[in-house]
């Protein structure tokens, strides 16, 4: 035969592949590029011998694993030298294998990650202090979360938020409880926002209070941020992420207040003359709760609340009076409030029997039109 | 650490700037985590410790002169890897420190007897890096003057530990001969050789020589022992900077033409790994990698023929210099054989024009030059095989 490209190839791979040596250690250059594996730093090294500072100040944010002392310490100590061993740059260059070849290296060291990432992803390495993964965060929280009965019964409804990402149970617990605390106080909006996420984040009440301000201007139950109100809450928190998790602090600062408003607001059942019937529903747990509040100002001003219940319980509400209904089955019960006051808030206490579990606290606002 | 601290008084820029750089960490940390104040204080305390250990101790940095941008570019760089680790949390942090780990070792670490695979690796690279994190544990007390029990316990000082633990394993240990090597790589060799315990000390004394003070007393010759022993010596074949630089044109090659597949293959060709492994790690049937194996030698040749001509041919020896790698008597007859134009090119070429002017010159395209210019080679290549395979007889006498 005359022409034989495979043998052709063949040859040419074989001396591609051909192994120049059995060292298996790397040069400078071949073994720096074994780092984070996703930039490609062909030179650093060699440069960093020269002007060390110079290249710190370099473009590379991450510095690889640029450290100084790691080259120096030893070779004192081994040739009892006070001189810094003149490195050259290109010495034993040539002794690479082409598999070290920092484009080859970066290459193989990428695809090699990702593959190994779908392994580890399903079972996580245990540091050897580690019995099982622990979440480790927040680092705060767990004095105040962590030996309360979490509302299990009652934050069902909270899965169901509008807010862009959804958040842990464990941090929604969290807001509920603290949503629950804050609701028949005489705070602001804004101030109540901040006080109900501020346990999750101890110490950034500054940083609250600016989110809680562009949290407020933000339409609500719209869902989706506003692109103009909104619009520097999206620069400070750019995207929000797949998941709280992968938020930065900023914006699970930012999540956690928008849920903490939707609670706020699901919690609060405003009627007024115009608008005087309202209709309020909640997932339980035990089913699906349902209120409806009918607001009458006038001749004999009345707040009348008939509930729903999936399971037998009681209903309250609180004013001057206070009026309370039972019953042990699934259904309807009802009360009312007489001489309810515009703009004042009325505590509706819900219960469900056989469950341990505190009440849940609605507050019915009249208000004046 | 009494020691470094004198040594600190001798320059009076590094404790002015020790606190400044405390301030810098730890508004950062407070600003960027979730973590209690005492916490940030802690961390922030630690990092700005390390960073003026490293900037007493370092004569490179002492002789910049530079000591200040030195310590801030530092103390930066240890704030964004621990930011980062924090901000990927507790499972998504250890998964990227492990998946890392474990791709800078992998190759590092092979099954004993029996020949390798994915999975036989992935075992091993498992047991490895469990001690490694008890080493990087123990090397992290012990650098941060923190107590022989000491463990992460909230989410921040997790990330703390990752962080180090990443920098840890890429340090690098000097190795005869200008050369070093990352601390895990040898680590992980030790490892795979199933070394006796006492090489395993040594590394890691050798390791600590790097970041603790100079005055350590250990047996510097042991371990100049060690290295000599743990490198090979390294020949330096004359055409190694050849084969490096044509593997790293074919890597460019298979890039342009998205053969990123083909690529991929390459990569893990030139690691030595057996065919089965290859196939798992590409999640590719024996068939399927059968099949990728043919493409890339396909593209292969064109690359050898087309454009990357002349790398190849050096290899063959057989670039313009040589004649194509022809004899005398052939390279006559290979004159007569071709065109009057392919002649003429083939003159600019070893006038070393390119192909623009070439294409100007003869009166055509640089694509026609690109095609004939391949063709040339072709019918040497042809010539040349010919002679070599010993299909026809020989004319050189």
């Amino acid at each position: 035969m005359t022409k034989n490209p495979e043998s052709f190839s063949e040859e040419l791979l074989a001396w591609l592949l051909q192994d120049s040596n059995s060292a298996e250690f790397s040069t400078e250059t071949g073994a720096n590029s074994i780092n984070s594996g996703n930039q490609a730093q062909v030179e650093p090294l060699a440069s960093h011998q020269a002007t060390p500072a110079a290249n710190y100040q370099s473009s590379n944010p991450e510095l690889a694993d640029l450290d100084p002392l790691d080259s120096e310490g030893i070779d004192f100590a081994l040739t009892n030298s006070s001189e810094v061993p003149a490195f050259s740059p290109h010495s034993g260059s040539q002794s690479l294998k082409p598999g070290e070849i920092p484009t080859v290296q970066d290459r193989f060291h990428a695809l090699l990650k990702r593959r190994l990432q779908t392994e580890i992803q399903r079972h996580p390495p245990l540091f050897p202090w580690e019995s099982e993964i622990y979440a480790y965060e927040p680092d705060q929280v767990d004095s105040t979360v962590v030996g309360q009965v979490p509302r299990q019964l009652w934050a069902a409804q909270l899965r169901n938020l509008s807010v862009p990402v959804a958040l842990p149970e464990a941090v929604l617990a969290q807001l509920l409880d603290q949503c629950q605390d804050l609701l028949q106080t005489s705070l602001r909006e804004g101030a109540k926002l901040v006080r109900a996420v501020e346990t999750l984040f101890p110490g950034h009440s500054q940083t609250l209070n600016d989110l809680a301000g562009m949290v407020l201007v933000s339409p609500a139950r719209s869902g989706t941020l506003d692109a103009q109100t909104g619009a520097s809450l999206l620069e400070a928190s750019t995207k929000f992420p797949d998941s709280y998790e992968a938020a930065t602090p900023k914006q699970q600062m930012a999540l956690s207040l928008l849920a903490a408003r939707e609670i706020l607001s699901s919690l609060t059942l405003s009627v007024s003359a115009s608008q005087s019937c309202l209709e309020r529903q909640w997932l339980t747990a035990a089913g699906l709760l349902t209120l409806e509040i009918r607001y009458q100002p006038q001749a004999e001003p009345r707040l009348r609340v008939q509930g729903r219940l999936p399971c037998g319980g009681s209903l309250k509400v609180q004013g001057r009076s206070e009026s309370t209904a039972s019953r042990s089955q699934p259904g309807c019960l009802s009360v009312e409030l007489f001489d309810p006051q515009p703009n004042q808030t009325y505590p509706l206490t819900v219960e469900f029997h056989d469950q341990a579990q505190e009440p849940l606290v609605f507050v019915i606002q009249p208000l004046s039109d | 650490m009494l020691g470094s601290w004198l040594a600190v008084d001798h320059h009076g820029e590094i404790c002015r700037d020790v606190e400044a750089i405390f301030q810098l960490l730890f508004n950062e940390l407070r600003l960027s985590t979730g973590a209690s104040e005492q916490n940030c204080t802690d961390v922030a305390e630690r990092l700005a410790q390390e960073v003026k250990r490293i900037c007493t101790e370092s004569k490179r940095i002492q002789a910049s002169g530079e000591v200040e941008t030195w310590a801030m570019t530092l103390a930066r760089h240890r704030l964004t890897q621990c930011l980062t680790y924090y901000k990927l949390g507790s499972r998504r942090g250890r998964v990227e420190l492990h998946s890392n780990l474990s791709a800078v070792i992998y190759r590092y670490i092979s099954p004993p007897q029996a020949q390798s695979s994915y999975q036989a690796r992935l075992t091993l690279i498992e047991d490895f890096l469990q001690g490694f994190y008890m080493e990087a544990l123990n090397a992290f007390r012990r650098e941060t003057q923190m107590p022989k029990a000491y463990c992460p316990k909230s989410l921040l000082e997790l990330a703390e530990y990752m962080a180090f633990t990443e920098r840890y394993a890429k340090r690098r240990i000097p190795l005869p001969g200008h050369r070093n090597q990352q601390l895990i790589i040898l680590r992980a060799q030790t490892f795979s050789q199933q070394q006796p315990l006492e090489t395993y000390v040594d590394i890691e004394q050798a390791a600590e020589g790097a970041s603790q003070e100079t005055d350590q007393a250990w047996n510097a010759a042991s371990v100049q022992q060690l290295r000599e022993q743990m490198v090979a010596q390294a020949p330096e074949p004359a055409d190694d900077s050849l084969r490096h630089a044509v593997v790293t044109e074919l890597m460019a090659y298979l890039e342009e033409r998205q053969q990123s597949d083909c690529a991929d293959y390459f990569a893990l060709r030139l690691q030595d790994l057996p065919a089965h492994e290859i196939e798992t790690i590409l999640g590719l049937t024996p068939r399927q990698r059968d099949y990728l194996q043919q493409r890339f030698k396909y593209h292969l040749i064109r690359f050898a023929l087309s454009h990357h001509w002349e790398l190849v041919h050096q290899w063959l020896e057989a670039d313009l210099e040589h004649n194509l790698g022809l004899t005398p008597q052939q390279w006559e007859a290979f004159q007569t054989q071709i065109s009057s134009q392919q002649l003429r090119i083939l003159q600019l070429k070893q006038q070393q024009l390119n192909n623009l002017a070439i294409a100007q010159d003869v009166g055509c395209t640089v694509t026609q030059i690109q095609k004939q210019w391949s063709q040339l080679l072709e019918q040497a290549w042809e010539i040349r095989n010919s002679l070599v395979s010993g299909a026809s007889p020989s004319t050189d006498e």
